[in-house]
């Protein structure tokens, strides 16, 4: 427990450090503050990876585990893409669209993994409360609404080619699945309340609804200014880190938890012989 | 003996599910040639611990249905 809380305040310390970045330096978007960002997507994925190599691929919850590392891989690499078009690269290049195919990338995937999740907790939903159940279908109805008009409606141009709408029409799709996995992971994480995969389901709720918030402050709302390296704007790329930051503390104290089980069991069996 | 082998392999299926392959592996060990209570006493204490405790009574007293006890 006492690990525990210093893991929790090593997270937050990082997350308070980067803040502190983003309010003291008058530019945001320099390679510097970049390089610190880039840290947090790559730190994420390399947990999630790290932790559903335990489970393996054989089984249930290691399937779903396995997936949304890879997701998360997939935004790594798309934020790693995104840094070097940025900084390094001069010259017009597919890189940009190419960071924006492995973005879209991970939102099916990362659906896919929940789903597997939602399937191995075996949830009955008529032993599912009903205020819970009717307030988690308004709310995805109601944002599903709002991300369907505002995400791919209105971002929709009919006079760009096809490629082009596929891509700026794909993040309101990517949200669209974020909002329906959250649904599922509230329902999951409340069939295993009490216990440690609880606390896992309810991070990566947690980080999903943030990348969501972010993506639509950003996409549908306030890129243009983001962009110009306008405040408050680029305090979005906040809100992304603490997303990156409570998916990979819910990770890895899953990791611990699976280690510290695997470990007692070990001891037990050395004090037998 | 087969009743309790099937307990066995059950409850190596439930941790595998939940916990992985690795873990099953050295429960595995600790089971071999271990009483069905002591099987079942520790299979609860990480499932409780892991899925919490509705589930895990859920889920161990399917299994123990279906190695029929």
């Amino acid at each position: 427990m006492k690990n525990q809380l210093t893991r929790l305040i090593i997270f937050l310390a990082s997350f308070l450090v980067i803040s502190a970045v983003y309010v003291l330096n008058e530019e945001t978007q320099t390679v510097q503050i970049a390089t610190l960002y880039l840290i947090f997507p790559v730190a994420a994925a390399l947990i999630g990876l790290y932790t559903s190599s335990i489970y393996g691929f054989k089984n249930a919850n290691g399937r779903a585990m396995i997936l949304i590392a890879v997701s998360l891989t997939c935004w790594a690499i798309a934020e790693i893409i995104f840094y070097i078009s940025d900084n390094f690269v001069t010259s017009a290049s597919l890189a940009p669209q190419l960071g924006d195919v492995f973005f879209l990338l991970g939102y099916p995937i990362f659906g896919t993994g929940v789903y597997q999740g939602y399937i191995t907790a075996g949830i009955k939903l008529k032993e599912v409360n009903k205020s819970l159940l009717t307030a988690v279908l308004s709310a995805s109805i109601i944002l599903t609404v709002l991300l369907a008009y505002f995400g791919i409606y209105q971002i929709y141009d009919s006079s760009a080619d096809l490629a082009t709408n596929i891509l700026n029409t794909g993040y309101g799709v990517g949200d669209l699945i974020v909002v329906v996995a959250s649904m599922l992971m509230i329902l999951v994480a409340r069939e295993y309340k009490g216990g440690k995969l609880a606390l896992f389901w309810t991070t990566i709720t947690l980080g999903n609804l943030l990348f969501l918030i972010a993506d639509v402050i950003y996409c549908d709302m306030y890129g243009t200014q983001i962009l110009a390296d306008m405040k408050p704007y680029t305090y979005n790329d906040l809100v992304w880190v603490a997303g990156y930051l409570i998916i990979a503390y819910g990770m890895l104290e899953n990791y611990l938890h699976i280690t510290a089980v695997q470990n007692k069991i070990k001891l037990r069996l050395l004090q037998r012989k | 003996m087969e009743q309790a082998s099937k307990l066995n392999t059950a409850a190596l299926g439930l941790i595998s599910k939940y916990f992985g392959q690795s873990t099953a592996e050295v429960y595995g060990q600790f089971f071999s040639g271990e009483p069905d209570d002591v099987i079942i006493t520790s299979l609860s204490e990480i499932m409780v611990d892991y899925v919490g405790e509705e589930k895990a009574k859920d889920e161990i007293n399917k299994m123990i249905g279906e190695v029929n006890i």
